[in-house]
C-alpha cells in the first residue's frame, strides 16, 4: 500500500510540474483559457474600425468635430465578434469619442462613452489607464464649469473625483509597466 | 423379489434405495446450505425467483471469502501497482514532451495565432490626446499578419 501511495504522489508531482512548464498547458487545472484562432470576422471588424478612425482623422483635420464623432459612433455600433482585440479597439474608440465630446463641452456624453469603454477593458492595460485618464479630464472640466457657475461645493467634489481618477490612471499605468518589465519588455 | 411394476408408469411404486439416498442428500442440503447439491441449488433458485430473500450473513461471508481469495487479492494488488507504474510513466512522458514542445504549440496541431490582448504591441503608455489611429493601424496590421500565418498553417505550406 505504501508503494502505491508513493507512486501516486510522484505521479501528481510530475503532472503538476508539466503544467507549470512553458509548453502546452492543455488539460492543466490552472491553465488560462486559450483564445480562439484569429479569423476573418475579427479582421473584418478591425478593418472597418481602422477605416472609420481614418475617416474621423480627416473630419478632425477639416475642423469637423461632429463628422469625426459620427464616424466613431458608427465604429462603436459595428457588430462585434468576441475577441480581446475587439474589446480594446472599442475601448480606445470610446476614449477618442469622449475626448471629442469633451472638446464640445458635452460632459455627459463624454462620461457615457468612458463608462461604456471601461466595461470593455477590466484588467490593467494602457487602454484602461487611458480611459481613466480621459474620465479624470472630464471631471476636471466639470469642476471648472461648476466653479465658473459659482457652485463652489460641487466644483470641489468634481475636483476630488478628477484627482482620484487621474491617480487611478497613474496606478493602472504603473501596473502595466511593471507587468511588461516582468515579462521581459513585452513583445507582440 | 423385485417389483414387477415399472416405476416410470406407476407413481405409487415404492422408492428405490438410490431414490431414498438422493432424497436424504437433498433434505440434508436444504437444511445446510453449505452442502453442495444440484437439486438443492435448483430448489433455492426456484424459491428465490418466487419469493426472494436477503442473503444470510454466512452466505454473504462465503461469497466475499471466495471472491477475495488469496489468489484474487494478489491479482488486484498487482493490477494496482501496474496501473500506478503506467501513470508514473505517462507523467514522465508528459514532462519530457512539454520540454521538447516549443512554447505556445499544441501536440499534433500546427501552431496558430489566437485572439489575445494587443497590449504587447505597445511599449509606452498612450499619449494623453490622440494616437488612436496609429494604434488601430498597428493592431490591424499585426493581426492581419497573424491571420495570414494561420491560413498558411491551415494549408500546410509553412
Amino acid at each position: 500500500m505504501r508503494v502505491q501511495l508513493l507512486l501516486a504522489i510522484a505521479t501528481c508531482a510530475l503532472a503538476l510540474g508539466a503544467c507549470r512548464g512553458e509548453g502546452s498547458t492543455a488539460g492543466c487545472p490552472s491553465a488560462e483559457p486559450a483564445g480562439t484562432p484569429i479569423a476573418a470576422p475579427m479582421m473584418a471588424f478591425l478593418s472597418a474600425a481602422r477605416s472609420l478612425h481614418h475617416e474621423a482623422d480627416m473630419h478632425e483635420k477639416a475642423g469637423d468635430a461632429a463628422g469625426a464623432i459620427g464616424a466613431l459612433e458608427r465604429l462603436v455600433a459595428l457588430p462585434t465578434p468576441q475577441a480581446a482585440e475587439v474589446d480594446e479597439v472599442l475601448a480606445d474608440a470610446r476614449a477618442r469619442l469622449a475626448e471629442l465630446r469633451l472638446g464640445r463641452s458635452d460632459l455627459e456624453g463624454a462620461d457615457r462613452d468612458v463608462s461604456a469603454g471601461l466595461l470593455r477593458v477590466q484588467g490593467p492595460t494602457y487602454f484602461r489607464g487611458h480611459l481613466l485618464e480621459v474620465q479624470g479630464l472630464v471631471e476636471e472640466a466639470r469642476a471648472a464649469s461648476l466653479s465658473d457657475a459659482g457652485r463652489v461645493d460641487e466644483a470641489a467634489r468634481a475636483r476630488t473625483r478628477a484627482m482620484a481618477l487621474l491617480e487611478e490612471a497613474v496606478h493602472t499605468q504603473e501596473q502595466v509597466i511593471e507587468h511588461a518589465l516582468a515579462d521581459g519588455g513585452g513583445q507582440p | 423379489m423385485p417389483d414387477p411394476r415399472d416405476r416410470l408408469d406407476d407413481p405409487d411404486a415404492p422408492p428405490s434405495e438410490q431414490e431414498r439416498a438422493e432424497a436424504g442428500a437433498l433434505r440434508a442440503a436444504l437444511e445446510d446450505p453449505s452442502r453442495d447439491n444440484d437439486d438443492a441449488r435448483l430448489a433455492r433458485a426456484l424459491s428465490a425467483s418466487w419469493a426472494p430473500r436477503d442473503l444470510t450473513v454466512e452466505q454473504h461471508r462465503d461469497l466475499v471469502r471466495s471472491a477475495v481469495s488469496r489468489r484474487s487479492a494478489r491479482v488486484v494488488r498487482l493490477s494496482l501497482r501496474a496501473s500506478a507504474l503506467l501513470a508514473l510513466a505517462a507523467a514522465v512522458a508528459l514532462v519530457l514532451w512539454n520540454d521538447r514542445m516549443p512554447p505556445g504549440s499544441s501536440p499534433g496541431l500546427p501552431a496558430v495565432a489566437v485572439s489575445r490582448s494587443t497590449q504587447a504591441l505597445f511599449q509606452d503608455r498612450f499619449a494623453p490626446r490622440g494616437g488612436e489611429t496609429t494604434r488601430i493601424d498597428r493592431i490591424a496590421m499585426a493581426r492581419a499578419a497573424d491571420l495570414r500565418d494561420n491560413e498558411f498553417a491551415r494549408w500546410g505550406v509553412r
